[in-house]
């Protein structure tokens, strides 16, 4: 972000900075997803890469407006994102992967709902019947930063049950 | 005895004069008094409209209706004909009503993964809507979302009525209900006339112009899964979902059960039950139990799934799992 602003002055910056902020707080399509790395790519050319924490990578500085709350002790960005080519992602044994390879990365760790995501178990379908349109990406419904489900407000609940006599007289049902 | 049984006589017959007395207070008397007059001078008027509904066609044909089962095609064709007539008249909107028939080779259930459903409601509203169900007055609703406490299954346990600011809340899991389509249906036992039965596809249906509205299959139901209209529905025109099925979402007259039907005039022409496709977090599952390759079926072969009541035994096709 600071380079940013150093390099193309705040316009431009605060463009990178909303556009990111759009991709990254609501879950995407792949399409979407795939632009919004491209917009990494614009400020970053490579990721730092000798870090130990978000903070000394210079995440929580830079781009405040993005809640990491995903693994307990995060190590950088490239644990995911790859280091030498912002646009792309990472496996642990250094595979480069696309946006539409997703579930490989995540299943590294969440195994069991990788596999149940495979079979179609695991979230929801889209389609008709057993000709499913599309098979959604872990990142089209948990936001990759934040994968915990959003608190939502539910429905209003049913009206309850008028107990007792009706005294007001049999001729206002009709 | 005699001592004792003359006074509560005396009482009793006491409590009847006051009880036979109170109608004839002096709002009841003028209020009678009003309607006869209203009779009196206009008896031309009342006649008029019984032979009105003796003239009208609509009125005899649905009096000479067949049951479904028995009618032929050209039986169906007038009888959707007259409904889409009526739904024009009374709420002047054009819908189409459908005979969607069962597919061969299919048989539907639903599986609900109850470590993924955050009580939201999104269903219920989903299922009103598509279903064209009374709004208010009489209320009715398909599916009941239950906020149960730790510690138990039982359904009478669950809140049926929780405010939901911000679900799901901690320490509580939901539990929707909804017509389990059993495989063993003690609602369609009861009922005297044969108005519901169970289709080759799984799904309990009702014939609502053959309903005579004794509501037995409401009380067998161990569900709660039955509705009675109490009342001619509530439905804004601009929300009447305009593709129907004469078994399943087409507007049910006053004095009829209704019920959750799966979405068949949706699932029998390959989409998903309305419940299903509003759910936000991918909680339910719907499909077809005898193709083994599909996600319900694998669902029961993998996961650990039970029904509610299994006591009864009436093989509910709708399943729940915890993963």
């Amino acid at each position: 972000m600071t380079h940013c602003l150093k390099i193309f002055g705040r316009k431009f910056a605060i463009m990178c900075r909303a556009s990111a902020l759009f991709a990254l707080l609501f879950t995407l399509t792949a399409q979407a997803a795939d632009e919004a790395l491209e917009h990494c790519t614009q400020c970053h050319r490579t990721f730092s890469r000798n870090t130990t924490s978000l903070e000394t990578a210079g995440f929580k500085k830079d781009h405040p407006e993005f809640e990491m709350q995903h693994m307990k002790n995060p190590k950088g960005c490239i644990l995911c994102h790859a280091q030498s080519s912002p646009n792309h992602l990472v496996a642990l044994d250094g595979r480069l992967l696309k946006v539409d390879e997703t579930p490989q990365l995540c299943g590294q760790c969440h195994g069991p709902i990788f596999f149940d995501w495979q079979s179609g178990l695991h979230g929801k379908l889209t389609g008709k019947g057993t000709e499913r349109e599309h098979r959604l990406l872990c990142f089209e419904c948990h936001n990759p930063h934040k994968p915990k489900f959003k608190i939502m407000k539910a429905e209003p609940p049913p009206a309850r049950p008028k107990l007792g006599i009706n005294t007001r007289g049999h001729d206002e049902h009709n | 005895m005699s001592t004792t049984e003359k006074p509560r006589g005396t009482k009793i017959e006491k409590m009847t004069e006051a009880a036979l007395a109170a109608p004839l207070k002096r709002r009841s008397f003028l209020k009678a008094l009003g309607i006869t007059a209203a009779a009196v001078s206009a008896p031309i008027g009342t006649a008029t409209a019984v032979t009105d509904k003796l003239k009208d066609s609509n009125f005899w044909e649905t009096y000479f209706q067949k049951h479904y089962k028995e009618m032929s095609a050209e039986d169906k064709a007038q009888v959707f004909a007259r409904i889409e007539r009526e739904t024009k008249t009374t709420y002047g909107v054009d819908v189409h009503v459908g005979d969607q028939q069962p597919i061969p080779g299919v048989k539907f259930a639903y599986a609900l993964n109850l470590s993924r459903c955050n009580g939201s409601r999104r269903c219920v509203e989903a299922c009103v809507i598509e279903n064209n169900q009374s709004r208010h007055e009489p209320q009715i609703q398909y599916i009941k979302v239950l906020e149960m406490p730790r510690g138990t299954l039982d359904p009478e346990r669950g809140d049926l009525y929780y405010e939901g600011e911000a679900v799901p809340k901690n320490d509580k899991f939901y539990l929707p209900v909804q017509c389990n389509h059993c495989d063993n249906p003690p609602c369609t036992k009861v009922c005297p006339v044969e108005a519901t039965w169970k289709e080759a596809d799984g799904i309990v249906v009702v014939d609502y112009d053959w309903c005579i509205g004794c509501r037995y299959c409401q009380a067998a139901c161990p569900y709660e899964a039955r509705h009675f209209n109490f009342a001619k529905p509530n439905i804004p025109a601009e929300e009447i979902n305009p593709v129907q099925g004469y078994l399943s979402n087409r507007i049910r007259p006053k004095g009829v059960m209704e019920k959750c039907t799966f979405c068949l005039h949706r699932t029998r022409n390959g989409q998903n039950p309305a419940c299903h496709d509003a759910c936000p977090t991918g909680a339910r599952k719907f499909g077809n139990i005898l193709d083994p390759e599909s996600e319900l079926s694998k669902i029961l072969k993998e996961k650990r799934v039970f029904v509610l009541k299994e006591e009864l035994n009436t093989l509910p096709q709708f399943f729940y799992y915890f993963d």
